[in-house]
């Protein structure tokens, strides 16, 4: 009787959740790795099923008012030790820097737009920025279907590449299973699947990444192997200074 | 023997990351000049060695060029050999590197340290001999002190008397005539850092002193450099989709320089759009930037005279990155004179990537020089040229 009253107060109480609501529960399962290190092997497939594979090392770090990151790119060949060192704000344009060392110059990178292309793949800038809850405005009616919670969310950026994305996510565990993003047009133009979630140091994290271009039929998979979190990095590991020296 | 030594040793002692490229490089010349080359072709390699630890690290660099049709061309060098220790806030460098400074894209004046390989190619400045030096760079929370001592005393050369680039009809002497000893060091101060308030400002301020970046040549055709004391500054703002670039450097040429050299200043600035995604993953960026070379006295030198290509030019330029699996990325775009000379120079290139390791790199240029006036490009001619580089990265 007890645990059917547990049951029954529970999902009374999904059912009450608001868009906001779920978007606190998924952060607050992500949030807290402090910083991170990783291998990424990205795979870029065409509409014909040719693919092309792009390797990098990645790192970040959080922070109160944007995350800091750092990707040095391993592979192809042409663009080794290229590097993209990037400083969020959440109330601002974010800052970013690119190294290339065939001229040993870093640039400035104009970073307002981030719906472009990152490396030629279906990802965008802005699909591998952080995702925290206060870059979107979330509606308040959340729909409970098959045990996902389905959240529909605007980007509060007005030079998101979005007008709005669908997030789909798993009403126990409350992981982001997948998200859909609809463009400025209104019409739905990727999906994203979140896969191979792993707990490291008590954080849940995704171990890959699969971005389909409904509209182009390309798709893009992230692989992200040999993740560490709380490495003890701090804010001098992300600078220029680093930037030039990878 | 000594330079290959000198690459190979740490080969045994230290775990490298290494990287580099082999190809090939074939282009087809159309010269008004008609006793001057018409095609050339080469092999080309570079490799890249690098150690780090936490407290130190080493890096060397080997260039390799084999011109089949001008032995002149051809080198081997170690073009970069430097040891770094790595302090909790600072950086000690010691050995031969190249170092970049600049804001602007197509030419950058204040970029005084580590002189342009003319020998491989006089029109694309990618290419950079590296210069001896000791360089320290202290770090602080936004900003960054650099302090550097350098030697950049080696000759300029533009090829045989045969290759286009070569206005002098004869192999230059490759001696340097020095105002004081070839081994008189430069120095340079600098402090930059990025300023976050509103919009986005990463700036650049110094001054150097020691050898100009600019050089003259006498009867005998040996090269003549001079003293000058210099200050630069170069500023890159961020705003929205825009970046706006500034870059000047302010020369005061030494008077005893026995050089017939004006203090001049060197200045560009630019602006260069970006448009992401315009239609499904093509980015373009659009680029506009103006070079202005003032000589301060009017008493010796002209632009003309001191052969400064982008005396009072503007170019135009278009960028179109395909983001594709192949990187596929388009660069076009014009430099026009726009004084009375009416010089111009047309730039066309398409790059991108083949089996994920081999990069093809097309390029043309078309250059239309002045018929009234004596330039750098006049001398030339008009000029056509289309280059197929091949390169297997590895």
């Amino acid at each position: 009787m007890r645990s059917l009253l547990v049951l029954v107060l529970s999902a009374f109480s999904l059912m009450a959740m608001s868009g906001n609501e779920v978007a606190l529960k998924v952060d607050a399962v992500t949030d807290g790795f402090i910083d991170s290190k990783s291998i990424s092997t990205m795979t870029l497939f065409n509409a014909n099923g040719v693919s092309s594979q792009r390797k990098m090392r990645m790192t970040r770090l959080e922070g109160e008012v944007g995350d800091r990151s750092m990707i040095v790119f391993e592979a192809p060949s042409d663009i080794k030790s290229t590097a993209l060192l990037t400083y969020e704000h959440f109330d601002k344009d974010d800052d970013q820097w690119i190294y290339l060392p065939a001229l040993k110059r870093v640039k400035r990178i104009a970073s307002k737009n981030k719906s472009g292309s990152f490396m030629g793949s279906e990802f965008s800038y802005e699909d591998l920025s952080s995702q925290k809850r206060f870059k979107y405005n979330y509606k308040e009616d959340v729909v409970e279907k098959d045990n996902t919670l389905i959240v529909q969310r605007v980007p509060k950026d007005k030079y998101s590449g979005y007008s709005k994305q669908i997030v789909y996510v798993d009403v126990k565990s409350f992981l982001v299973q997948k998200v859909e993003y609809y463009d400025r047009k209104k019409e739905l133009l990727k999906r994203a699947l979140f896969i191979d979630y792993k707990k490291i140091k008590d954080i849940w994290r995704f171990g890959s990444i699969e971005m389909e271009n409904i509209q182009t039929k390309k798709r893009t998979v992230i692989l992200v192997s040999d993740e560490t979190l709380k490495n003890g990095l701090n804010k001098k590991d992300f600078t220029k200074r680093y930037l030039k020296q990878q | 023997m000594i330079k290959l030594i000198l690459l190979l040793f740490p080969i045994f002692g230290f775990s490298l990351d290494f990287q580099g490229f082999i190809g090939t490089e074939y282009r087809i010349f159309d010269n008004e000049n008609s006793i001057k080359r018409d095609s050339s072709k080469a092999i080309e390699a570079n490799i890249e060695l690098k150690h780090r630890q936490s407290e130190y690290s080493y890096a060397t660099t080997a260039d390799f060029l084999k011109d089949y049709s001008e032995d002149s061309r051809t080198y081997a060098r170690i073009n970069e050999f430097y040891f770094t220790k790595h302090f909790e806030n600072s950086d000690f460098s010691l050995g031969r590197r190249v170092y970049f400074m600049g804001a602007l894209e197509v030419l950058n004046p204040v970029d005084i340290v580590s002189r342009q390989n003319f020998g491989r190619d006089p029109l694309d400045d990618r290419y950079r001999i590296g210069s001896y030096m000791a360089l320290y760079e202290h770090y602080g929370e936004d900003m960054q002190i650099t302090l550097m001592g350098y030697a950049t005393q080696r000759a300029d050369e533009f090829g045989d008397s045969l290759s286009p680039y070569n206005v002098f009809g004869v192999e230059l002497n490759k001696k340097i005539e020095s105002q004081n000893s070839n081994n008189y060091p430069s120095v340079m101060l600098k402090v930059q850092g990025t300023l976050d308030i509103d919009y986005a400002l990463d700036y650049a301020f110094g001054v150097s002193r020691g050898y100009d970046n600019q050089r003259t040549f006498t009867e005998n055709l040996k090269q003549k450099q001079w003293l000058s004391t210099s200050a630069f500054t170069y500023n890159t703002l961020a705003y929205e989709n825009t970046l706006y670039k500034l870059e000047a450097r302010i020369a005061d040429v030494d008077e005893n320089s026995d050089a017939n050299m004006d203090d001049y200043i060197y200045w560009g600035a630019g602006v260069e759009y970006t448009l992401a995604a315009v239609y499904e993953s093509i980015d373009v960026g659009i680029l506009t930037e103006y070079y202005n070379w003032i000589r301060l006295d009017n008493k010796y030198s002209s632009a003309d005279s001191m052969m400064i290509l982008m005396q009072n030019d503007v170019f135009l330029g278009l960028r179109v990155a395909i983001n594709n699996t192949s990187s596929t990325e388009f660069v076009g775009g014009v430099i026009f004179d726009v004084d009375d000379t009416r010089e111009q120079n047309y730039y066309l290139q398409a790059k991108g990537r083949i089996f994920d390791t081999l990069m093809l790199d097309i390029d043309f240029r078309h250059m239309i020089p002045s018929r009234d006036r004596v330039t750098m490009l006049s001398l030339i001619g008009e000029h056509t040229r289309a280059t197929i580089n091949i390169r297997y990265y590895f």
